[in-house]
């Protein structure tokens, strides 16, 4: 390799009529690029305990045992652990329940547990919305479960909902995937507009 | 119009594409003047402009204070349908209304809540009664 280089700096430095001082740099650049040699690599920050492998930027499609589309993810981030359970962060979500799935989620941080049949999202979570004649139903709440066994969004803690002529409050939320089933479990308060 | 409608329930179902939502449990509703308890509320849009709250109680109870009165209306009855429109409340099963001393009781009733007029029909179980006391006379010297 140390003979190539200086193979190169003799030519470079026999090159009529080009000043010294170029010759240098080009000497340099030659020299560096066969090295192979580039900007020093981002520190790498230290994994969480248990982490087996890292994503960033992660777009994820689940599929049931019959290829049909159980749901779809993307997260900034995503951190799979030793039990296989699996860390989200800022994460998306939606064909909830398939093709039919009326849901659109956001959430800050999600996770997947290692048996893998529910997603618990929390954080100030964001969910947009529409029953089956296209209504819009958006609420917020700061803890969600997306369960794919019973087809049910879940919330036990405060749940704001709008529609277009009504605002909801309450504590507690069951939601079907398709929309078409929505409760509110208790201390509902409710402001109609005429 | 007259404002905005305010419901409190135990628990609540929306079901947006039937254009109704059902409020279960310790129900109150209230818009300015009137309120509306009972055990079960359904708001249903049967068009655009009109909103209709049917509460069902054992029974369920209307309390409307009129602007300019001082004694309040106070309503029973089994169902009482409000149509915010019209503004009519329509009282059905034992349906009964007292307003200071008068009372009118009929199977069926409907007030007015703008101008406070009632009209009552009887039916196979009740019929209409009306009961207004007499002035106290003074004893005779």
């Amino acid at each position: 390799m140390s003979e190539r280089k200086s193979r190169l700096r003799m030519s470079a430095l026999t090159a009529p009529g080009i000043p010294l001082l170029a010759v240098a740099i080009m000497g340099a650049v030659g020299i560096s690029l066969l090295r192979g040699e580039r900007s020093t690599p981002e520190p790498l920050t230290a994994p969480p305990p248990d982490a087996r492998s890292f994503l960033a930027d992660m777009s994820l499609r689940r599929f049931d045992e019959q290829g049909q589309l159980v749901y779809r993810a993307a997260a900034r981030r995503a951190t799979y652990f030793a039990d296989g359970s699996l860390a989200l962060s800022d994460v998306g979500l939606d064909y909830v329940g398939g093709q039919d799935g009326v849901w659109t989620l956001r959430s800050p941080s999600g996770r997947v547990p290692p048996d893998q049949d529910r997603i618990e999202l929390s954080g100030s979570v964001d969910v947009h919305g529409q029953d089956d004649t296209g209504v819009p139903v958006d609420f917020t709440t700061s803890q969600l479960l997306v369960e794919l066994p019973t087809e049910q969004l879940r919330s036990n803690t405060a749940v704001d909902l709008t529609t277009p002529d009504q605002r909801l409050q309450a504590i507690g939320l069951v939601a079907s995937f398709d929309g078409t089933q929505v409760r509110l479990l208790n201390q509902v308060r409710a402001q109609i507009n005429e | 119009q007259s404002g905005r409608l305010t419901v409190d329930a135990d628990r609540a179902e929306l079901d947006e594409s039937k254009g109704f939502s059902v409020y279960s449990g310790n129900v109150q509703l209230r818009q300015q003047n009137i309120a509306l308890t009972g055990d079960r509320l359904t708001v249903s849009r049967p068009d655009a402009q009109t909103l209709t709250a049917t509460m069902v109680g054992e029974p369920a109870r209307l309390t409307h204070q009129p602007q300019g009165s001082d004694a309040p209306v106070i309503a029973t009855a089994g169902t009482m349908t409000y149509d915010t429109r019209s503004r009519v409340l329509t009282l059905e099963g034992s349906a009964r209304i007292e307003r200071g001393a008068d009372t009118l009781s009929a199977d069926r009733i409907e007030y007015n809540l703008t101008d406070q007029r009632m009209r009552a029909a009887g039916g196979e179980s009740e019929r209409v009664r009306i009961t207004i006391p007499a002035p106290e006379l003074p004893d005779s010297p």
